[in-house]
C-alpha cells in the first residue's frame, strides 16, 4: 500500500541528535500487532534511526494503537 | 466552529484519503479484489463489470492482473473523466440502471459501494440481470455493529448507510444469488481507520465491521 505522509513528521530543518547528519523524509515500516504501515518519517541514513517526535508518539501513534487494539 | 453544522465531505472525497487508502479508496485496497477474482476462477477474456468504479483503479487492476475484459460504471462524471484520461473503458450509469445487456457479464464487482447507493436492493437485482447464469458477484461492504451512530453526529458518507450484520447476506439471497463465500474482514477497516489518522484525517466513529461476499447467480434451470 501507499506510503503515508504524516503532516506532523516534517523532516525539514531537523538533524540527527547523535551524529548531526541532516534528517531526510524516508518511508519507514511501523508495526502494530499484526498490522503494518509505511509512513514517511525524518530519518538519519548514517545511524539508521527515524525520529518520532513526542507529539507524534503521544498523539496519532497512540490513537492508532488504541484503534487497532480495540476489539 | 461551524463544522458540526454542515455535513462533512464524504471520506472518499477528502484529500487525505488517497494517501491513507491508495487509489482504491477502500479497506484492503486490491486485496479482496484479487481474492474474489481467484475464488471465482476468473480467466483471461472474461467479461467483468466494476460498479462504482471511480477513477478506474480496479478496472485497470483486473485487466492487467487477470487479463479480463473489464469495464467500469460510475455515476460521477468527474471520476469517469479521470478514468477516461487513463484510456479505461467506463460508462456513466448509476447502480440501479446499468447500460449493459442482460446475461452479458461473467462477473460483477461492487466493492465498498452498495451501502452508499440509495436503492441497494434494486442495484442487486440489476447485478443479477447483467450476469450470465452461474456468473459471480463480488461484494464487499461495511456493516453496522450496533445501533450507535457516528460519534461526531456528522454525516461522513460511509457508515451511515451500512446494513446490520446478516442483512446484506439476506438481501443478496433474496435478489436471487447463492452465497459461495462469506468472510469477515473487519481488521481491514480498522487498519484503514489507522491510516486515515496517520494521514491527518479523522475516521468515522461509527462502530462498523467489513464483510466480503462472493455470490453466484443461480443456474436458470434451478431458478
Ligand atoms: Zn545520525
Amino acid at each position: 500500500m501507499s506510503v503515508i505522509r504524516v503532516p506532523e513528521a516534517d523532516a525539514g530543518g531537523w538533524s540527527c541528535d547523535r551524529c548531526g547528519e541532516e534528517l531526510k523524509p524516508t518511508p519507514v515500516n511501523l508495526e502494530y500487532m499484526d498490522s503494518r504501515f509505511t509512513v514517511e518519517l525524518p530519518f538519519c541514513a548514517k545511524c539508521g534511526i527515524a525520529l518520532i517526535s513526542e507529539e507524534l508518539a503521544m498523539g496519532k501513534m497512540l490513537e492508532v494503537e488504541k484503534l487497532l487494539e480495540d476489539k | 466552529m461551524t463544522d458540526a453544522a454542515r455535513p462533512r465531505e464524504p471520506h472518499w472525497r477528502q484529500p487525505y484519503m488517497k494517501a491513507a487508502a491508495g487509489e482504491t479508496l477502500r479497506p484492503g485496497g486490491f486485496m479482496l479484489t484479487d481474492r474474489a477474482a481467484e475464488l471465482a476462477g476468473l480467466a483471461p477474456g472474461a467479461r467483468v463489470l466494476d460498479t462504482g468504479c471511480g477513477t478506474g483503479a480496479t478496472v485497470r487492476r483486473l485487466r492487467s492482473r487477470f487479463g479480463v475484459f473489464a469495464v467500469g460504471a460510475d455515476a460521477d462524471m468527474g471520476q469517469l473523466a479521470a478514468a477516461r484520461e487513463k484510456s479505461l473503458p467506463v460508462l456513466c450509469a448509476d447502480g440501479e440502471r446499468l447500460a449493459v445487456a442482460s446475461g452479458s457479464m461473467d462477473m460483477v464487482f461492487c466493492e465498498c459501494v452498495l451501502s452508499l447507493l440509495p436503492h441497494s436492493r434494486k442495484a442487486l437485482m440489476e447485478f443479477l440481470r447483467v450476469l450470465r447464469s452461474g456468473g459471480y458477484l463480488a461484494l464487499s461492504d461495511l456493516y453496522a455493529l450496533s445501533g450507535a451512530s457516528c460519534g461526531s453526529g456528522q454525516s461522513c458518507g460511509c457508515a451511515q448507510g451500512a446494513f446490520g450484520a446478516g442483512l446484506l447476506e439476506d438481501m443478496v439471497r433474496e435478489a436471487g444469488f447463492e452465497i459461495v463465500v462469506r468472510e469477515d474482514h473487519s481488521r481491514l477497516l480498522k487498519e484503514l481507520a489507522a491510516r486515515i489518522v496517520l494521514a491527518g484525517g479523522s475516521p468515522c466513529g461509527t462502530p462498523s465491521g467489513y464483510v466480503f461476499i462472493l455470490a453466484r447467480k443461480k443456474d436458470d434451470r434451478h431458478a
